[in-house]
């Protein structure tokens, strides 16, 4: 039965997002996402009647404070990528190169996801859990929790302007090719990493996460979310075990660096460099040809330019180098 | 020795004794309703059977060894009893989940054979007490008549009939979803599991009630919603879920001895709806939800002159979201509270709201006996 009205279809559905220079001010975001799954949602907290008053009849909750939160993903591309790195770093990136501010993330974000029914409009949303993962034969893809405890706005609004539109696409393959300009390079802290520190890994996750949390307060709405101990995270799957370095290193709580360079092109790559970790766990897995599960903890790299590890000279747990054009 | 199979189980289903009752009946008593011709009742399940518990004794007696635990209580729950729904004949099940029939008013005579009746949950007790004194509306009314929630449920398990007498309701559910049939689902408390002869070759059905002419579909179902005063709205509903919990205290004690005491509503009702809008077209509910616009709800299946609806005068969207599937959905969980007003008075002519609950329903068919005074 036809109602003459449209209706929300997946596949029409498109996101924007956009900093904001002021928090929770929305500001026309200019980014076209490629979201993959997840979409923000409103919910509000529900406070009881407990009251008694003779009858066994309850009466109606009354509404608490309100929240937006969702997980969504995204595939992770040349052009768009920046806009997360900046807010996962809590800093705009220099010449390209993105390093977590220190002490605190005060980014926030826009968004905007039309549907059939309306414009969508969410702002004052941070950020928490990034995680960046790939595996064989996949994309590189990018998840996170948004959070918001700024009412959704649901109106007429037209889609707004774009100005950065989704480039290539990250694949794990790009992790490595014929002329070594991909690579996930692995070593102690002693040197340089170099080509002959390359490994060969099925999947590998990284991450920060900020640990926002909301805080309500004598207001329906909660206050701005601030950022808490930021927690990098590494974790990865090196494709055969053919010797036992990692193994050793885990026994001897050995200081690694690593680095990785998605190269798609020479004006598509995505350099990600850990100056500083150790393993937690190794496992050798139970595959008809063995690999190796790695969990590592992820520090600081030293003070000020009191460095743990001098073959890295920054202090933040991780840095992201962007190439685009 | 026969075989329990599963396609011969018959259960039978009646209303304990509430007319002149007062010293007649006793919870826990000798005084049990027999099971017999029009008793039995259709089903898809059930989960009952008598439970013990037992009690160590911890004594230091020089033996690494304990002796065995002594019996130290006795009683038979019901996790879950599940059926679908007809618009004929399940007026006994639907007041003992409910636990009130108006006297004198209902049924509602409707002509040509039919009669409505509304069913409410008692706004202060379920056990087994005197009628309140704006309650006493039967023509008949005696002051030994009791209000009475407890059946008896009986099940034909292969050699033996088990029974479960003294039966309170502590829950009720009602789901449908498309393409399927409506659901009832109910979980109680009885006194404990006989088993025996309670003559289970005499359990039939009362006319219409067996096979699938009467059975309720969802797609017979309009599902109206809107604010309090305004015109209401009709919803396509993919699926719909009603559940009504009935806080139920029950425990030991010297007077009862292995056995629990009398069932007593220990709790306010909670009653919560989960609806699933086939496709999100308009942003109604969010914003209905967002600004905790107090709402009203009706369910209504019909199937010509046979009625099952369920009236939910004030009730909340406490969650409300547009779900990632190709085509959107839009699910929406709603909190039932207690109404100051009926805005559903124009759908229950005749009757009279006497527990202004959080949902009360009504039935259009051929029974034209009240159940709660019927034994």
């Amino acid at each position: 039965m036809s109602t003459g009205t449209e209706v929300s279809k997946k596949i029409l559905r498109k996101f924007a997002f956009g900093p904001e220079s002021s928090y929770g001010v929305y500001a026309a975001p200019s980014y076209l996402v490629p979201v993959v799954s997840g979409l923000p949602s409103q919910s509000f907290a529900s406070i009881e009647d407990n009251s008694i008053v003779g009858v066994a009849h309850k009466s109606l909750p009354l509404q608490g404070v309100g929240s937006v939160s969702g997980s969504m993903s995204i595939n992770a591309d040349a052009n768009t990528i920046v806009f997360f790195l900046e807010q996962l770093c809590g800093a705009a990136g220099v010449a390209n190169v993105y390093t977590p501010e220190l002490t605190h993330n005060s980014k926030s974000a826009s968004i905007c996801i039309p549907d059939a029914v309306n414009t969508n409009k969410y702002a004052g949303v941070v950020f928490n859990g990034f995680k960046f993962a790939s595996q064989s034969d996949g994309k590189l893809v990018l998840s996170f929790d948004a959070l918001s405890p700024i009412r959704e706005v649901r109106d007429g609004s037209s889609f707004p302007s774009i100005s950065v539109y989704p480039g290539v696409e990250f694949l794990h393959q790009h992790l490595g090719d014929d002329n070594d300009y991909g690579y996930v390079r692995l070593g102690d802290q002693s040197d340089e990493l170099i080509d002959s520190d390359q490994i060969i890994i099925k999947s590998i996750e990284f991450g920060l996460n900020w640990n926002f949390a909301l805080d309500s307060v004598n207001n329906q709405v909660q206050l701005q979310p601030q950022s808490g101990q930021a927690e990098t995270t590494l974790s990865l799957q090196i494709a055969e075990h053919s010797n036992d370095t990692i193994k050793t290193w885990l026994d001897n709580r050995t200081k690694l660096q690593m680095s990785l360079n998605y190269y798609a092109s020479s004006t598509a790559q995505l350099l990600v460099e850990i100056p500083n970790f150790i393993i937690s766990e190794a496992k050798i897995s139970e595959d008809d040809k063995a690999k190796i599960d790695i969990t590592c903890i992820v520090g600081r790299n030293g003070i000020d330019t009191n460095y743990d590890n001098d073959n890295m000279e920054f202090n933040a747990p991780i840095r992201f180098t962007v190439t685009n054009s | 020795m026969g075989l329990t199979l599963k396609h011969e189980k018959i259960a039978a289903f009646r209303q304990e004794k509430g007319k002149l009752a007062s010293s007649a009946f006793q919870y826990g008593g000798s005084t049990i309703m027999s099971l017999g011709s029009g008793h039995a009742i259709p089903y898809t399940s059930i989960s009952i059977g008598g439970s013990i518990t037992t009690t160590t004794d911890d004594s230091i007696e020089g033996q690494a060894h304990k002796d065995i635990p002594i019996l130290s209580g006795i009683t038979a729950p019901m996790d879950s009893w599940e059926g679908n729904l007809r618009y004929q004949g399940m007026d006994r099940l639907l007041y003992w989940m409910f636990g009130w029939e108006r006297p004198g008013t209902s049924p509602v005579s409707l002509g040509g054979g039919y009669y409505s009746h509304l069913y409410e949950l008692d706004r202060y007790e379920t056990e087994f007490l005197p009628y309140r004194s704006d309650e006493q509306t039967a023509i008949d009314y005696h002051a030994t008549d009791r209000k009475n929630r407890y059946s008896v449920l009986g099940l034909k398990l292969g050699s033996n009939d088990y029974r479960y007498p003294f039966l309170i309701c502590s829950g009720f559910s009602f789901s449908s979803e498309a393409s399927g049939l409506l659901k009832w689902n109910a979980k109680g408390l009885a006194y404990r599991e006989d088993r025996g002869n309670y003559n289970s070759a005499t359990w039939t059905f009362e006319n219409d009630v067996a096979g699938s002419s009467l059975i309720i579909p969802h797609h017979n179902l309009v599902a109206s919603i809107g604010l309090i005063g305004g015109s209401l709205s009709t919803i396509g509903l993919k699926s719909v879920s009603v559940n009504v919990d009935k806080p139920q205290y029950s425990e030991q004690d010297s007077v009862s001895g292995l056995y629990n005491g009398e069932p007593v509503l220990s709790g306010q009702y909670e009653t919560t709806i989960s609806l699933l809008i086939a496709r999100h077209s308009v942003d109604t509910y969010l914003s209905y939800r967002d600004s905790g616009s107090e709402l009203c709800l009706k369910l209504v299946w019909t199937s010509g002159s046979y009625v099952f609806a369920l009236y939910f005068p004030s009730v909340k969207i406490g969650e409300s979201s547009i779900s990632e599937d190709d085509v959107a959905r839009n699910s929406i969980n709603l909190i039932a509270g207690k109404p100051s007003s009926n805005p559903f008075s124009s759908d229950i002519t005749g009757h009279t709201l006497i527990q202004n609950g959080s949902i009360y329903c009504v039935t259009k068919n051929k029974n034209n006996v009240n159940e709660m005074r019927r034994e």
